[in-house]
């Protein structure tokens, strides 16, 4: 009797532990998402500080150092978009299908991975004119220019067909 | 001779060559006063958004590029003053029966894709100036391809039962009570920029839902999501300044730094270009638009 019930306890055990360790996995594959696009979503934010502080400068209230402090964060953080950098920050199930409410990612970017991966450099070939003309350029000249480099590349490149619309 | 003397001897010549020249001048006169004003307004229109083809390098307004809804793709038509491909043969009547009413030059109904349903509301002096610009520009022979209109809806004539159901002619009369500068900003936005042609949700048959105005549209043209733009703080843009608002529409840049992109992009390189008080105005009138939620997908 000792002996069957120690044996079902053992099993019983044994199936809790193994529900509880699936569980476990699972959830810590949701964190693991959960963390992928923070990681993302900070990126982007870095990205949007370096671009606010070109910007700044265009509008009148910014200096002119920090703007450059701007462009070369800009041109740092671009050099690392590659297709590594895709894989890496958007594995597959991280999408606004997958996540609705925690990412701006659409499905379309797993669509056109190719697309997505070959960005990074053609950004930085943006933004390398774009650094250029924050190191000379007069406020209105460099505004304009942060404004069309923001459209031709990170929309056209990827916001516009990648991401949902702003406000959401 | 003195010059007196030589404009005596060839007046019969001269007042001939006058009258030929008269003969010869185009229908109307070309007032460029008016051709300035129109210009201003087709930059605030953005007619090179429909009529342009900008993906095929095509000639400025010669028509060509397509625009896929739910009813089929549409292309624009050429609108430069070519006499085979283009409007050079419309009058200035027909051009505003067109631009208004939604009536082509062979009196038939216009698809609304064609956003009359906006136009319809521009004053007839606006018209006028649109009509004389748009003889002013180049002509370019270029015919766009034929619409894919999915069936039933190519039946043109079926247009009578929509525009009846749907279709309130305007002009849109100033309201009483509000100021100039909001009357101003809200006949730019509903007749001249048509706002809502993009950002008002539409029913199951394609027409504005005007009772959920500028609350967004989930499935707008070339598939398009366009925001909610009420004053709703969470939904809207209720909680932007004025002078943000103003900022977007001059510059493409929203408050939190972002840039917009594709179509309203689009919209930008028009409004971008228009005077500051225009642009406050429109920013005035679209804060005052009630706080709605937004669309649901």
């Amino acid at each position: 009797m000792k002996n069957v019930l120690n044996k079902g306890m053992l099993i019983v055990g044994a199936a809790a532990l193994l529900i509880a360790g699936t569980a476990g996995v699972f959830a810590q594959a949701g964190a693991d998402k959960a963390a992928i696009v923070k990681a993302r979503k900070d990126f982007m934010k870095d990205q949007q500080q370096a671009f606010n502080a070109i910007s700044a400068f265009g509008k009148g209230t910014g200096d002119r150092e920090a703007a450059i402090a701007g462009a070369n964060k800009l041109l740092d953080l671009s050099s690392k978009i590659d297709a590594k950098f895709i894989d890496t920050y958007f594995p597959a199930g991280t999408s606004s299908a997958d996540l609705p409410g925690q990412t701006n990612a659409k499905p379309e970017l797993w669509q056109h991975l190719d697309e997505a991966k070959a960005a990074g450099p053609k950004l930085h070939e943006a933004e390398l004119k774009l650094a250029d003309v924050v190191k000379t350029g007069d406020a209105q000249t460099v505004a304009q220019t942060a404004t069309a480099t923001y459209r031709g590349s990170c929309n056209a490149l990827c916001h516009d067909k990648f991401r949902l619309p702003l406000q959401r | 001779m003195t010059l007196l003397m030589a404009l005596r001897r060839n007046l019969a010549r001269i007042a001939a060559s006058l009258f030929l020249l008269g003969a010869s001048a185009p229908a109307f006169a070309a007032d460029n006063a008016a051709i300035t004003r129109g210009a201003y307004l087709a930059i605030a229109a953005d007619c090179g958004a429909c009529h342009t083809d900008k993906k095929a390098g095509g000639a400025p307004l010669a028509g060509g590029p397509p625009l896929k809804t739910a009813f089929g793709t549409f292309y624009g038509p050429n609108i430069t003053p070519d006499k085979q491909t283009g409007i050079g043969n419309w009058t200035e009547d027909q051009f505003k029966r067109a631009m208004r009413s939604g009536i082509n030059e062979h009196g038939a109904y216009m698809f609304p894709v064609f956003p009359f349903t906006s136009f319809t509301n521009l004053t007839d002096s606006d018209a006028s100036d649109l009509y004389a610009y748009l003889q002013s520009v180049p002509a370019v022979t270029h015919r766009a391809p034929h619409n894919d209109v999915k069936f039933p809806f190519g039946w043109r004539p079926s247009l009578w039962f929509w525009r009846t159901l749907f279709f309130k002619e305007g002009p849109l009369a100033p309201v009483e009570g509000q100021s100039a500068e909001w009357n101003r900003g809200r006949y730019l936005a509903e007749a001249v920029v048509h706002c809502q042609e993009c950002h008002t949700p539409r029913n199951f048959l394609g027409a504005l839902d005007k009772n959920h105005a500028y609350a967004g549209n989930p499935h707008g043209p070339d598939g398009q999501d366009a925001p909610n733009v009420t004053s709703d703080k969470k939904d809207g843009i209720g909680d932007w300044k004025l002078d943000e608002l103003v900022d977007l529409l001059k510059t493409g840049n929203t408050p939190d730094g972002d840039v917009v992109g594709k179509g309203m992009g689009d919209v930008v390189d028009g409004t971008g270009k228009l005077t500051d008080a225009d642009l406050h105005a429109i920013a005035v009138y679209i804060q005052s638009l009630p706080a709605l939620p937004e669309t649901p997908k």
